[in-house]
């Protein structure tokens, strides 16, 4: 059968607005006759309920867990010292077809990261001494949690940067409660560097798992080591 | 209607977008409660975009307090042209995309073809987690269009605003995006 002349044209018009009718924001006016398109072209209706499943996935609960109020915490801290703060930054409402602007200094998240890891190097290495020194008294008791009789040379691992102040059972706890053991460190900075006695069997296990150690107060940072990198 | 698009409509014109309007001039009159109610709205939906951006945590953290200092220093400048979440996450972008470029590029990608022969994730857990690794495949634009329309829901226009860029460039990259989607799907779903 041949097709109608216009249909190319709506073909091509429906096949790229797909993804709006999909998340339910195409406007109400388009609707109809993206509908009805579709109704009669296989291959948009194939494309529609596709991504209408890519849709609803990823509206699904992620692994992701933040810790939303101490974030706010440092934030409140910045808003009550604004003095403190080393640059204001832009505004503003979107302006379509407002050229970036060169920047002449880092944004102020970098700077403010670089500022924190040196304060937070140097904060380490004076309370370091002292808990290298906890954890050699309490040896056996590490041991237990860093001796697993198994190999670590495949599966992902996590370098993870913890509080100086946290205790040993606060660490067991924090560890057994996703699997890991440290595998080495500390190093530079003292990072040390988890692995897994069951690895995640996926990219998002391995995201829960890290999400459970950023949420623990007691985690500095802790992120998947890239191939190559350890 | 999909339950998707159920979900999507009441963000627009609604009471939450009323809601947010008065958090907003609340801040802009030095709110601090106000600021924190509209903070945690927000945090969820923003970490989980920036986390799509950076894929580093810290970064992500950093950015949505930029952000948020974005927020509080300017809630009066909002003039009120779009929703409360285009203004946001428009800001929230140019803040990522800022940071990116001193922070460097995010971690290398990961190997499809090794995940692809991983074990197998519980059946209604595999499209997520087989998303999750298929974006990051996916050029940088092209990702944040998928996960600012599929993930926060916002309309054609709304993206434009937020990325600085015509309506029909977002159209073009949610279009290569969903076919390269697809493939890398296809490949990771494995021989049938």
């Amino acid at each position: 059968m041949k097709l109608p002349s216009k249909r190319p044209a709506l073909h091509a018009r429906a096949e790229l607005v797909i993804p709006w009718l999909a998340n339910g924001s195409l406007p109400a006016d388009a609707e109809p006759a993206v509908r009805e398109h579709i109704a009669a072209c296989p291959q948009c209706r194939e494309d529609y309920e596709e991504q209408v499943r890519v849709c609803e996935a990823m509206r699904a609960d992620g692994p992701l867990v933040f810790a939303a109020e101490s974030s706010y915490q440092k934030l409140l801290a910045r808003m009550q010292n604004p003095e403190a703060d080393p640059e204001p930054l832009e505004a503003l409402e979107p302006a379509p077809a407002r050229a970036a602007s060169p920047f002449r200094r880092p944004p102020a998240a970098v700077r403010w990261l670089a500022a924190a890891v040196v304060l937070q190097a140097f904060a380490i290495g004076v309370g370091a001494w002292a808990w290298h020194s906890s954890l050699a008294a309490r040896n056996a008791e590490y041991m237990t949690l860093t001796s697993a009789p198994q190999s670590y040379d495949s599966g992902p691992r996590v370098r993870i940067l913890f509080r100086t102040d946290l205790s040993i059972g606060a660490l067991q706890g924090l560890l057994q409660g996703v699997g890991a053991h440290i595998i080495d460190g500390p190093a530079d900075g003292n990072v040390y560097t988890l692995g897994f006695a069951q690895p995640p069997h996926s990219p998002a296990a391995l995201g829960r798992r890290i999400a459970a150690l950023r949420a623990n107060p007691s985690v500095l940072f802790a992120e998947p080591v890239q191939d190559g990198t350890h | 209607m999909t339950s998707a698009e159920k979900e999507s409509r009441p963000a627009s014109g609604s009471s939450t977008e009323e809601r947010e309007r008065a958090l907003l001039a609340r801040i802009a009159g030095r709110d601090s409660a106000a600021m924190r109610e509209l903070y945690l709205l927000y945090h969820r939906r923003l970490a989980r975009f920036l986390m799509r951006l950076t894929t580093r945590y810290e970064l992500a953290e950093e950015i949505i307090n930029d952000t948020f200092w974005v927020v509080w220093q300017h809630a009066g400048d909002f003039r009120g042209a779009s929703r409360v979440s285009t203004w946001i996450l428009g800001i929230a972008y140019r803040r990522g995309l800022k940071t990116l470029r001193y922070a460097g590029p995010p971690p290398a990608d990961i190997d499809i073809a090794a995940e692809a022969g991983s074990e197998e994730p519980a059946v209604q857990e595999e499209l997520t987690e087989w998303l999750d690794v298929a974006l990051h495949r996916l050029p940088l634009e092209q990702r944040m269009v998928i996960e600012l329309a599929y993930h926060v829901g916002h309309s054609c226009e709304e993206i434009a605003s937020i990325m600085q860029c015509p309506v029909n460039t977002v159209k073009t990259r949610m279009f290569h995006a969903r076919r390269k989607l697809k493939t890398l799907l296809t490949t990771l779903a494995g021989p049938s």
